[in-house]
């Protein structure tokens, strides 16, 4: 999914939620309704519904959320059928037919950016550490619990809930963003796949 | 495809068939004594204090934290608990209520050192275990506290019909933190905070103020499997608690909550609780002495770390 001859590709490279607001100046060149769609896309995913004041990530909270759910898939059944619901509309992916191709392309993007900014937590100290964080976790232990992570949050949730079809964009967008990440891990989120439809 | 789900049925409720044959395994040992009401009401009521004590140990462990000081919370409970209700005259209620408060308030302490100082969870309430039990040793003069309220056996030792009510306010705690689990916003930041603390702040959870709750629940669980266990013992000794965290983190690991944080759930910890407790009790029955129990009991950790260590292992191969 990509799409050429666009001023504003900085803008999904940027992990700083401030940073980015800063760029929708440079906005003026796009038709209106493609502005607002930025605009509207901005605020839902760093406005905190109950509390505007607060800066917040909905959608990386997808990303962090989401292989939680998937690990106790069969114990929350309806749980998952509500959040599949919830992310559904959350990601305009209720209806992906209806979007347009800006439309999609600015959610793929978008969706990338989350996964990336994502993948930059997984660098830290404390990330993957084990036995109550006593154990240190190498460079390798990372990268693949980052792989299990992303599977878990994309491709995992989307088999579990059945909707491989709708959320394939979202699913698409994270794969991409791994990708760019640990190029190597391929073979490991088949494995991870294969492993799922055991 | 038959098989394959009969496999996974055996992977995920593999901690509960352990339970049966370990039933199984005792009650032909002990020639049926295992398996009469009154010993099984007498397990209910010996996995009572580590089952409460264990619901926050869980919410810990699935944050990737530990905390060593319960066992000392369960001591400092027992003494404050019995010392106010003896030695200040205090109204039995009062003094349960103030003896919880001080448990739940040591939790905090836990969670700042942990949060807002940054000490590592094992070194922060290792600390705190030490210095919580030599305040119990300095109230109680080491001597036992004993002489309270009669009314006070209401949490240890009565029982409704047949069911003592040390297991029904266990049954409760287990609900209360199952429906904490999976049902609030905070179940959910729990797991988050164990899979990535990072993004887990960067999305906007107040991560320190969620790990100053868990400690300080965990503290309370602890306070009240305190309060059963006073209950239930009828005098407050300095040295109850001893070693307790180990049987608790040994339930919390066998029912399946991951050492490295994020996954895990309550009802795999009441199979865990159960496992142990009938170990016990077993082995009680079968007059093992306690060391050995405690040599037994050993093993189980390492062994239910090890396959926590193992499978996450053969996972990323």
């Amino acid at each position: 999914m990509k799409e050429s001859g666009r001023s504003f590709e900085n803008y999904f490279e940027i992990l700083s939620p401030r940073d980015r607001r800063l760029l929708f100046d440079e906005l003026s060149g796009l038709d209106e309704e493609t502005q607002e769609f930025y605009r509207r896309i901005y605020r839902e995913r760093y406005q905190d519904k109950k509390d505007p004041e607060r800066r917040v990530d909905n959608w990386l909270w997808k990303a962090v959320y989401l292989p939680g759910l998937y690990k106790r898939r069969k114990l929350l059944g309806k749980a998952i059928a509500n959040e599949v619901a919830e992310t559904l509309k959350d990601l305009h992916l209720e209806d992906p037919e209806e979007l347009s191709e800006t439309e999609k392309f600015i959610l793929y993007n978008e969706f990338r950016n989350a996964a990336k900014r994502y993948l930059s937590t997984c660098k830290g100290v404390n990330y993957g550490n084990k036995l109550f964080g006593l154990k240190k976790a190498t460079e390798d232990d990372k990268k693949k619990k980052a792989c299990e992570d992303i599977w878990m949050a994309s491709r995992g949730f989307a088999l579990a809930a059945g909707e491989e079809e709708r959320l394939s964009l979202w699913c698409e967008a994270f794969y991409d963003e791994l990708m760019v990440y640990y190029s190597a891990g391929k073979k490991y989120y088949d494995e991870l796949e294969n492993n799922h439809k055991k | 495809m038959k098989n394959l789900k009969g496999n996974s049925l055996i992977k995920s409720n593999a901690i509960w068939i352990v339970f049966i044959l370990e039933v199984i395994i005792f009650a032909i040992a002990s020639g049926g004594t295992f398996v009469t009401g009154s010993n099984i009401v007498n397990i209910a009521r010996q996995v009572s204090y580590y089952g409460i004590a264990s619901i926050g140990m869980t919410f810990v462990i699935l944050i990737a934290g530990i905390d060593l000081s319960i066992g000392s919370i369960i001591t400092l409970v027992n003494v404050v608990c019995a010392f106010l209700m003896v030695n200040a005259g205090m109204n039995m209620w009062v003094a349960v209520l103030a003896a919880l408060i001080m448990a739940t308030l040591i939790g905090v302490i836990n969670g700042a050192m942990v949060a807002s100082i940054g000490i590592p969870a094992l070194i922060a309430t290792f600390a705190t275990q030490t210095i919580f039990e030599g305040v119990a040793y300095l109230i109680s003069g080491g001597r036992p506290i004993a002489g309270f309220d009669q009314n006070f056996g209401l949490f240890g030792r009565w029982s409704i019909g047949p069911i003592p009510i040390c297991a029904i306010i266990m049954i409760l705690c287990f609900v209360l933190g199952s429906f904490i689990l999976n049902k609030t916003y905070f179940g959910r930041y729990f797991y988050a905070i164990g899979g990535n603390e990072e993004a887990a702040e960067l999305s906007g959870i107040r991560v320190n103020r969620v790990k100053y709750l868990i400690y300080a629940l965990s503290g309370l669980f602890a306070g009240l499997a305190g309060i059963v266990l006073l209950s239930r013992s009828g005098s407050a000794q300095s040295t109850v608690g001893k070693g307790l965290e180990f049987d608790v983190i040994t339930c919390v690991v066998l029912g399946g909550v991951s050492v490295n944080g994020g996954v895990g759930r309550m009802s795999g910890v009441i199979a865990g609780v159960l496992i142990i407790g009938s170990l016990t009790n077993g082995m009680i029955l079968m007059d093992v002495s306690e060391y050995t129990q405690m040599v037994v009991k050993g093993i189980v950790l390492a062994i239910a770390v090890g396959i926590d260590c193992l499978s996450k292992k053969r996972q990323a191969v």
